[in-house]
C-alpha cells in the first residue's frame, strides 16, 4: 500500500496541471447545475448559460478522459519501452497505485463538491449518502472504459481518437440503419413506427438490475484490465473487453431474476391479480374514416405490426410499457411462425404521454408478410410490462419566471419561445429548469392541457393538434446526479396563442397550464396476450 | 547468470533471433556485439522479459525471463537508449522515486555516482541532454548494486568525455566486484576496457561467445613481405578461410588470421612464405569485429 501510494503520489505530481483543469472543470460544471434553475428570468443569462452549459460538459467530458488516460499512460502497458517494466514494480501493484490515482483525482473531488452542494441544499445525510454512492459508482463504470481505452493505447490522443471513432462509427450505423429502411420504403413498404430501446443497456428499469448489471460490467472491465497489466497483450484484452460487452448485453433479462437484488415483487400487490392485456382502442381524429368512437389503431409495416397495448386494472396514476418477450402466429393448419427477436422487439415506442403505449405486435420477414399476410392466426404474445408510478410535481402557466415546488423538488420555467405568422402562434419551445433534492432522479413528463381540456403530449398518437413533445434528456435513476438541471424542449406545437403584431400576448399562454410529473419505477409485470382472427396485413378486420 | 537455449523470436516473417543459445558466465561482464539489425536490442528485451520470445528460452538469475517479477528486477539495472524516463522529474526527484523500490539502495553510492558523472540534481530529465539523461538512467541503476546489469547502447551517440564518465560510473561498481553484466554496443574501443566475454550476433544468429582473452590471443594481424625478387601471389592462392580481411600485392600480403595458434601458426606460415618476412600483429576487438563483419558479409561465393 506505501508503494501504491509513492506511485499514486508520483502521478498526481506529474499530472498537477491536467487534475488542476479537472477541478476547474467541475467547479464550472457544478456551478452551472446550481445557477442554471436560478437565471431563467434574466434574458441576458438566458442565451448565454445553455451554450456556455455545453461547453462545459464538453470540457468536463474531454478532461476526464485526458485526466484518466494521463494517469495510466504514464506508466504504459504497450510496447516495450515503458520506465516501469524493468523496475521492481508488481503489475498488482501499479495497477492499485492507478485506482488510488483515479480515486484521488476524478472520483473524491467530485464526490465531494456533490455533498457540499447538496449539504447547500438542505438535503439530509442519508440523501447525501445515497447520492454519493449514485454518483461514485456511475464515475467509477465511466472511469474502467476510459482506463481501459488506455491501457491498450500509448497516448492520450489515441484514446480520443478511438473514442471519436466510436462516436462517428454509430453515427455511421444509424446511418445505414436509415438508408437500408429508406430503401425497403422506396421499395413500396411502409415505414416501421419510430421506437426507442427501454431506456437502459442491462435490462429493465429497475434501479437494481441496472446496478447488477453496471457492477458485471464494471468488474469485467476491471478484470480485463488487470489482465492487460499483468500480461500486457493488449489485442487479448480488447477481445476479453468486448466479451465482456457481449455477455452483460447477452444475459440482460437474467438480471432480475437473481434473488438478490430482484426487483419489488408486483405480482403479490393485490391489484395485480386483476390486471388483463388488452389492446387499446383510441379515439379517432375527425374524419377518419372509422368510427371515432371505439376503434383499434394499429401500423402496419412491412415486417412489423404495432398497436397499442394496455394492462387493465392498474391503480390510478400507474402506467405499464408493454415490451414483446416472444410472439407467434398459430395459422389454421397449424402451422407456426415466431416473431423475430430483434432490439425492436424488445422496445416500446416513445410515448411521452405515458397515456398510450404502443408496442410492436409481431415482427416478421418480409417475404413471409408477403406470403401469409392475408391468411388469418390466432396471435399470441408474451409482454412484459414496467409498471411505473407518476406523481404530480408540479402544475405551472407556460409562462418565463412561473415557479412550483413539491418541497423535495422545485420546478421553474426559465425559457419559452414563440413563433408567430398571421394569425397563428407556434410556440416552438418550452425551457423547464429542474432541481430537485429527492432521493430518486425524477423522470419527467410533460403534458399540455388546454382550458377546453384538450391535452398535448403524445407525439404518435394520431395528428390531432400536430403535437411533437420531446423530452431531453432522461436520466434514470440510479445513475445520475441529483442535482442535475433539467431541460425539457417542446418543438412544433401549435396551439393557437393569441398575440399582437409584437408577438404573444403573455396573459394568454397563461391559459395553457403544464403538469410536470415524476416517473419512478415500481416493477414488472408479464402477462399474455391472445388474438384470434389475426391477419399480419389487416390484423383486426372484424372489430 | 544468463543462459539462453534455442531462444528465437519472430516479428511477421522476420526472425529477429534465430535458435541463440548462449551462456554469460557469472562474475563477466559480456560484450555483446554485432552489426545493426544483428538482433542485439531483441535479445536483451526477451531477457528483460519486455518481449516474449517466440521459442526457446531465457534464464536470467535463475529464474526464466517470462517470470521475471519485482524480486528479480530489484537486482538487474537496466539502462537502454530505447529506454523511457519519467522525464518531467527531476535528477533528484527520480532517484528519491525509485528508492523505496530497492531494498539495497546505497544512498552513499547514488550521491558517488552523481558527483562521479556530475549529473545536474535538480533539473528536469526532460531538459537534460541525451548524454545527460544517460547518465541519469546509469546512476538510477547502479545505486542499488545490482547484481546483473544489462545496457543497450549506452554509449550511442556520447561524446567521448560522456563515454568516459559512463565507463568510470560502471567500473566504480565493478570494484565491488561480484556482479555480471551484458553490454550491447557498437563502440567496441569503449566496451573493450570493460569486458571479459565477447558474444558475436549476426543476423539474429550466435556466431562465437568466448572469453575476450581466448578471442583475443585467436586474431592476429599477419603481415607478409616477400624477399626482394621473389613473389608472393602463387603462394598465397587460395587463401586459406581461417585469413579474414585479405589484401594482397604481388610482394606484400595482409590479412587477419582468425585462427591464430601461437608457434604452431608461426611454423605454418613460415612454411607456406619461405623467405619472406612474416610479422604477426594482436589487433583491437574493433579490427576483429570489422573483420569478421567484412568476411560474413561477402558473398558465398567470394568466400568459397
Amino acid at each position: 500500500m506505501t508503494l501504491a501510494w509513492h506511485i499514486a503520489a508520483k502521478d498526481l505530481r506529474r499530472h498537477r496541471l491536467t487534475l488542476i483543469a479537472w477541478a476547474l472543470v467541475l467547479l464550472v460544471t457544478m456551478s452551472f447545475r446550481v445557477i442554471t434553475p436560478q437565471i431563467g428570468q434574466d434574458p441576458a443569462w438566458r442565451m448565454m448559460v445553455p451554450l456556455w452549459a455545453v461547453l462545459a460538459t464538453l470540457g468536463y467530458v474531454v478532461i476526464w478522459i485526458v485526466c484518466v488516460a494521463s494517469l495510466i499512460q504514464d506508466d504504459p502497458l504497450v510496447g516495450s519501452t515503458a520506465f516501469w517494466l524493468t523496475r521492481p514494480i508488481a503489475p498488482t501493484q501499479l495497477l492499485g497505485a492507478k485506482l488510488l490515482g483515479l480515486f484521488v483525482c476524478i472520483i473524491a473531488p467530485s464526490l465531494l463538491l456533490e455533498a457540499i452542494v447538496m449539504a447547500a441544499w438542505r438535503a439530509s445525510p442519508g440523501v447525501i449518502f445515497v447520492a454519493l454512492l449514485q454518483e461514485s459508482w456511475m464515475l467509477a463504470l465511466v472511469s474502467l472504459v476510459f482506463m481501459f481505452l488506455a491501457s491498450v493505447t500509448s497516448t492520450v490522443v489515441r484514446v480520443l481518437i478511438v473514442m471519436a471513432v466510436v462516436v462517428t462509427g454509430e453515427l455511421v450505423a444509424l446511418q445505414i440503419l436509415s438508408a437500408m429502411i429508406r430503401r425497403q420504403v422506396a421499395a413500396g413498404g411502409s415505414l416501421p413506427p419510430p421506437t426507442v430501446m427501454i431506456g437502459l443497456p442491462f435490462g429493465f428499469m429497475d434501479p437494481n438490475v441496472l446496478a447488477l448489471g453496471g457492477t458485471f460490467f464494471a468488474i469485467g472491465v476491471l478484470f480485463t484490465i488487470s489482465y492487460q497489466y499483468r500480461h500486457r497483450r493488449s489485442g487479448a484484452a480488447i477481445a476479453f473487453f468486448l466479451a465482456v460487452i457481449a455477455v452483460t448485453w447477452m444475459v440482460q433479462g437474467a438480471w432480475a431474476q437473481v434473488p438478490l437484488l430482484r426487483e419489488p415483487s408486483v405480482e403479490q400487490e393485490p391489484w395485480a391479480r386483476d390486471t388483463r392485456v388488452r389492446l387499446r382502442t383510441v379515439g379517432l381524429p375527425d374524419g377518419h374514416p372509422l368510427p371515432a368512437s371505439e376503434s383499434l389503431v394499429h401500423q402496419v409495416s412491412t415486417i412489423v405490426v404495432t398497436a397499442p397495448i394496455t394492462l387493465d386494472g392498474l391503480p390510478a396514476g400507474y402506467v405499464a410499457t408493454p415490451i414483446l418477450r416472444e410472439a407467434s402466429l398459430t395459422f389454421e393448419d397449424r402451422s407456426r411462425l415466431d416473431s423475430i427477436v430483434t432490439p425492436r422487439s424488445a422496445a416500446s415506442i416513445n410515448v411521452a404521454s405515458h397515456v398510450e403505449r404502443w408496442a410492436p405486435l409481431v415482427e416478421v420477414t418480409d417475404a413471409s408478410m408477403q406470403r401469409l399476410g392475408d391468411q388469418p392466426a390466432v396471435y399470441t404474445g408474451t409482454f412484459d410490462f414496467i409498471i411505473e408510478r407518476q406523481s404530480p410535481i408540479a402544475t405551472l402557466p407556460i409562462a418565463v419566471g412561473a415557479t412550483a415546488s413539491d418541497g423535495a423538488r422545485s420546478v421553474t420555467i426559465s425559457s419559452t419561445r414563440y413563433e408567430s405568422s398571421g394569425c397563428t402562434m407556434k410556440l416552438t419551445s418550452t425551457a423547464v429548469a429542474l432541481a430537485t433534492r429527492a432521493r430518486e432522479w425524477p423522470e419527467l413528463l410533460l403534458r399540455y392541457q388546454f382550458r377546453d381540456g384538450r391535452e398535448m403530449s403524445d407525439p404518435y398518437a394520431p395528428s390531432r393538434d400536430n403535437a411533437r413533445v420531446f423530452l431531453e434528456p432522461r436520466y434514470a435513476a440510479g445513475t445520475a446526479s441529483l442535482l442535475r438541471p433539467f431541460t425539457v424542449i417542446v418543438r412544433d406545437a401549435y396551439p393557437r396563442l393569441p398575440h399582437d403584431e409584437s408577438g404573444p400576448v403573455q396573459a394568454a399562454c397563461r391559459d395553457i397550464t403544464m403538469h410536470v410529473i415524476n416517473v419512478g419505477y415500481v416493477g414488472h409485470l408479464t402477462r399474455t396476450l391472445e388474438l384470434h382472427d389475426f391477419r399480419l396485413n389487416d390484423p383486426f378486420p372484424a372489430r | 547468470m544468463i543462459v539462453t537455449e534455442r531462444l528465437t523470436r519472430r516479428f511477421g516473417s522476420i526472425e529477429a533471433v534465430r535458435d541463440l543459445s548462449l551462456t554469460v558466465p557469472d562474475g563477466s561482464i559480456c560484450g555483446f556485439i554485432g552489426a545493426n539489425g544483428a538482433g542485439k536490442t531483441t535479445t536483451l528485451k526477451l531477457l528483460m522479459n519486455l518481449i516474449a520470445p517466440t521459442s526457446g528460452q531465457a534464464t536470467v538469475l535463475g529464474v526464466d525471463s517470462r517470470k521475471l517479477g519485482p524480486a528479480q528486477f530489484a537486482q538487474i539495472g537496466y539502462v537502454s537508449e530505447n529506454q523511457e524516463l519519467p522525464d518531467d522529474l527531476t535528477t533528484r526527484q527520480l532517484l528519491a522515486y525509485l528508492r523505496p523500490f530497492y531494498p539495497t539502495w546505497d544512498d552513499a553510492l547514488a550521491d558517488r555516482l552523481c558527483r562521479l558523472l556530475d549529473l545536474p540534481l535538480d533539473r528536469r530529465l526532460k531538459a537534460l541532454s541525451r548524454g545527460m539523461r544517460m547518465k541519469a538512467a546509469v546512476a538510477s541503476s547502479l545505486a542499488y548494486r545490482p547484481r546483473l546489469l544489462v545496457m543497450d547502447e549506452p554509449f550511442s551517440g556520447l561524446d567521448p568525455v560522456m563515454r568516459d564518465d559512463l565507463v568510470r560510473g560502471i567500473l566504480e561498481l565493478a570494484g565491488d566486484g561480484g556482479w555480471s553484466a551484458i553490454i550491447s554496443s557498437h563502440d567496441l574501443q569503449e566496451i573493450e576496457r570493460l569486458i571479459d566475454f565477447v558474444a558475436y550476433l549476426e543476423d539474429g544468429r550466435l556466431a562465437f561467445a568466448e572469453p575476450i582473452a581466448t578471442l583475443q590471443a585467436r586474431f592476429r594481424q599477419v603481415d607478409v613481405i616477400a624477399a626482394p625478387g621473389a613473389s608472393l601471389a602463387a603462394l598465397a592462392t587460395p587463401p586459406p578461410p581461417a585469413w579474414l580481411s585479405y589484401a594482397s600485392t604481388d610482394r606484400a600480403l595482409r590479412f587477419i588470421h582468425s585462427q591464430y595458434a601461437g608457434d604452431d601458426t608461426e611454423r605454418d606460415l613460415a612454411a607456406r612464405f619461405p623467405d619472406a618476412q612474416i610479422q604477426t600483429t594482436p589487433i583491437s576487438l574493433r579490427d576483429t569485429f570489422i573483420a569478421v563483419a567484412r568476411e560474413r558479409r561477402r558473398p558465398e561465393e567470394a568466400r568459397a
